[in-house]
């Protein structure tokens, strides 16, 4: 059971990465009825500048320690900015004189600045994946601190103590590490012990064991679930009790109609552009670079499909749907993942993508539009 | 050079550019001529060589029969354009219903969740793929008793005849279907869905029919590939090589067969040109310090990201592609360039419009 609470952290955590790429989706087509695939390499460009800024701007491949949550911080701001300035250039390149052209060829031109974008990256950044730079230490809640000291061969824990050490690593910074001191219910043997006391001695940054409760999320995790927050909680505030979001909300029900009772439609949708690839742009930097430590110019791609059929999901246009919809994707995802083959996990994301669109193409939050003739 | 190379060079890159027009022509019959939006194209063409895959390496070693002959070879055709008319059948009824983007997600659901099966499936070689074995030229060899350097040569004809034969075979189809009173229903129900109802048309049987013929040639031109390279594997079938043959499409024009054809064959062959230039024709593209200072990148390298830069331009200067939907012709060609003044001012003013 403790297992399955697990996985479910797990994917709401997951899930959480879609919802910051999905809610970008669903407030452009809510807005201006386009798919904009190139909303997922938005999210790599995020990660890139975030890693660029971190790199050379806040100077961390050169200090030892771990660099902390300020510069983590302050490259989310930076890569969110960044992303937010090159969305609404898109925007007023490839998408505003399509804007009457038709659905079709709007996507197709999103289609277009997506390649351009993996393109280049690939012929720039190069195509190989990157480490990113270390943000802030892994530790997992809730957990109690056990003195090494007090540990005696032959002591019985109800629950796995874990010791958390770290070494220098080839490129000279530290590196995290952690080993079993104690498995839960069973005695603690002297050398294991003894093993531990030696590597918690030559640790590179502070040593601590810790037993762990049987239920625990990843302070990565917890940090971009209460990202999510605090962004639904502003596009909330947002959309519904500002002037700005009541001139979105104008556009997307009727464009035509906004515009002639002198909404200004063009600067509401690119502030539209620019709200949503803020959002992308810092799940970038969380996501692709303090979770998984790992950016490529293509790892926006699977991340994009998965958040687009997450918006679907929760009904298209739909800012809650969108996160709903996430959550439940990542969760589900997790769960087929854990109990029936990790590898059909991407097979199962499109499978409910093509029920939803068959069973209510309307999703669970969204309305149905009828097709005006 | 000496003959037997540059037959294997040009001869591979003839074969391909084959496979290329026939698979354009069959998207641009579904996305062009019938205005439904499939972004699983690649899908289909993903099915009809896993077909092949199967009828010549899986099942005879599943089944224990003898080695894949002859018989098996040309059974491969026609089951891999009926196992991808079936798949063509069964995504395209329930997702006809949808309109315009959705259906376009929903296609492009499919060809990713058949990539994902073959990557998790032993039976189907998982992400190594499988292997296909040269029945043809061991027929050569075998039954007709060829050398194997003159086996090798005949083997290359062939598939460069079988490539372009089964392009033209599609052309020769489509076409015909496209003059037909079923063409101009098609063609009616691209313009405008909901009058070409009103008027009659029936819908969901011809959104379906091209579908299926076109999911089915597709699984031909898919044949023809595994049988050619010899080896499936999932990444072949990607969403990016879809997109390529969607940007295809859409360069050449939605509706013109001839814009397709000379789409297709531009897009092959200028990164195959561009493999010609001199090592050191570079270009700094790029400055990073982790990749030890300046980037330069081949043409060749480069051709992708002007590649998808020429879509948006094309997309934003010319919407309805190079050739528009009208087909090129060397007849009225002439007559533009060496015809009389009238005949030549009639004509200029046709291609204004």
């Amino acid at each position: 059971m403790a297992d399955f609470f697990n996985f479910l952290l797990n994917g709401l955590s997951i899930g959480s990465i879609y919802a910051l790429i999905a809610v970008g989706y669903t407030m452009v087509y809510g807005i201006i009825k386009l798919i904009n695939f190139a909303h997922g390499e938005f999210y790599m460009f995020g990660a890139f500048v975030g890693y660029t800024a971190l790199m050379f701007a806040f100077g961390v491949p050169a200090s030892g320690g771990e660099p902390g949550y300020l510069p983590l911080l302050a490259a989310i701001l930076v890569a969110g900015v960044a992303t937010a300035v090159l969305a609404v250039i898109v925007e007023r390149l490839c998408y505003r004189p399509l804007r009457n052209a038709g659905r079709i060829v709007a996507l197709l031109s999103a289609l277009g600045v997506s390649l351009f974008l993996q393109n280049l990256g690939q012929q720039t950044v190069s195509a190989n994946y990157r480490k990113f730079p270390p943000t802030i230490a892994d530790s997992r809640f809730p957990r109690s601190e056990v003195p090494l000291d007090s540990i005696q061969p032959g002591d019985i824990f109800s629950r796995n103590v874990i010791l958390t050490y770290a070494v220098i690593a080839e490129d000279g910074r530290p590196q995290q590490r952690s080993a079993t001191v104690a498995l839960a219910g069973e005695p603690v043997e002297a050398g294991q012990l003894a093993q531990a006391r030696a590597l918690a001695q030559n640790s590179a940054l502070e040593a601590h064991a810790y037993s762990y409760a049987r239920v625990t999320i990843n302070n990565k995790q917890a940090l971009i679930v209460v990202t999510l927050l605090l962004v639904a909680a502003g596009l909330y505030l947002l959309v519904q009790h500002t002037r700005f979001g009541r001139a979105m909300r104008a556009v997307s029900v009727d464009f035509e109609a906004a515009q002639l009772m002198g909404v200004p439609v063009d600067r509401i949708i690119s502030g539209t552009f620019f709200i949503g690839a803020f959002v992308a742009g810092l799940g970038g930097v969380l996501a692709g670079g303090m979770y998984y430590e790992r950016i490529d110019p293509l790892m926006g791609l699977m991340p994009g499909l998965k958040a687009f059929v997450a918006a679907v999901l929760g009904g298209i246009g739909s800012i809650p749907g969108a996160i709903l919809g996430a959550l439940i994707l990542g969760m589900s995802e997790k769960m087929v993942e854990a109990y029936v083959s990790s590898g059909l996990r991407d097979a199962f994301a499109f499978g409910i993508l093509i029920a939803v669109l068959l069973v209510k193409p309307s999703g669970i939050l969204g309305r149905f539009e009828g097709e005006k003739v | 050079m000496d003959f037997d190379k540059l037959l294997n060079f040009w001869g591979h890159h003839l074969v391909m550019a084959g496979v290329w027009i026939a698979l354009a022509l069959s998207l641009n019959l579904i996305n062009g001529f019938t205005g439904l939006f499939s972004l699983g194209h690649q899908g289909f063409w993903g099915v009809g060589a896993y077909v092949t895959a199967v009828v010549l390496t899986v099942l005879p070693a599943e089944m224990g029969w003898a080695d894949a002959g002859m018989l098996s070879f040309l059974m491969t055709f026609p089951l891999a354009m009926l196992v991808a008319a079936l798949f063509g059948l069964i995504v395209g009824v329930p997702c006809l219903r949808m309109r315009g983007d959705y259906l376009a997600i929903a296609t492009l659901g499919f060809g990713e969740i058949f990539r994902n099966i073959a990557i998790n499936s032993e039976w189907l070689g998982t992400s190594q793929g499988l292997s296909v074995p040269n029945v043809f030229r061991a027929f050569l060899q075998e039954q007709i008793g060829l050398e194997r350097m003159a086996a090798r040569r005949a083997e290359m004809f062939f598939y460069i005849a079988l490539s372009w034969a089964v392009a033209l075979l599609t052309l020769l189809l489509l076409r015909n279907l496209m003059r037909s009173a079923h063409g101009r229903a098609i063609t009616a129900i691209r313009d405008d869905e909901t009058a070409a109802e009103l008027l009659g048309v029936n819908l969901t049987r011809y959104k379906v029919l091209v579908f299926v013929l076109g999911a089915a040639l597709a699984g031909l031109a898919g044949a023809v590939y595994a049988n050619y390279q010899r080896y499936v594997s999932p990444n072949q079938f990607g969403f990016m090589q879809g997109v390529i043959f969607l940007v295809i499409v859409v360069m050449g024009g939605m509706g013109s067969f001839s814009g397709t054809i000379l789409a297709a064959l531009l897009i092959y062959a200028v990164p195959v040109f561009l493999t010609f230039a001199p090592d050191t024709w570079v270009i700094p593209i790029f400055y990073d310090p982790t990749q030890g200072g300046v980037v330069h990148r081949s043409l060749k390298d480069l051709w992708q990201v002007f590649f998808s830069l020429m879509l948006i331009i094309v997309v934003l200067l010319r919407p309805q592609g190079l050739m528009g939907n009208r087909e090129f012709s060397l007849v009225k060609l002439w007559r533009r360039l060496f015809g009389k003044k009238s005949e030549s001012a009639s004509t200029s003013g046709e291609a204004g419009a």
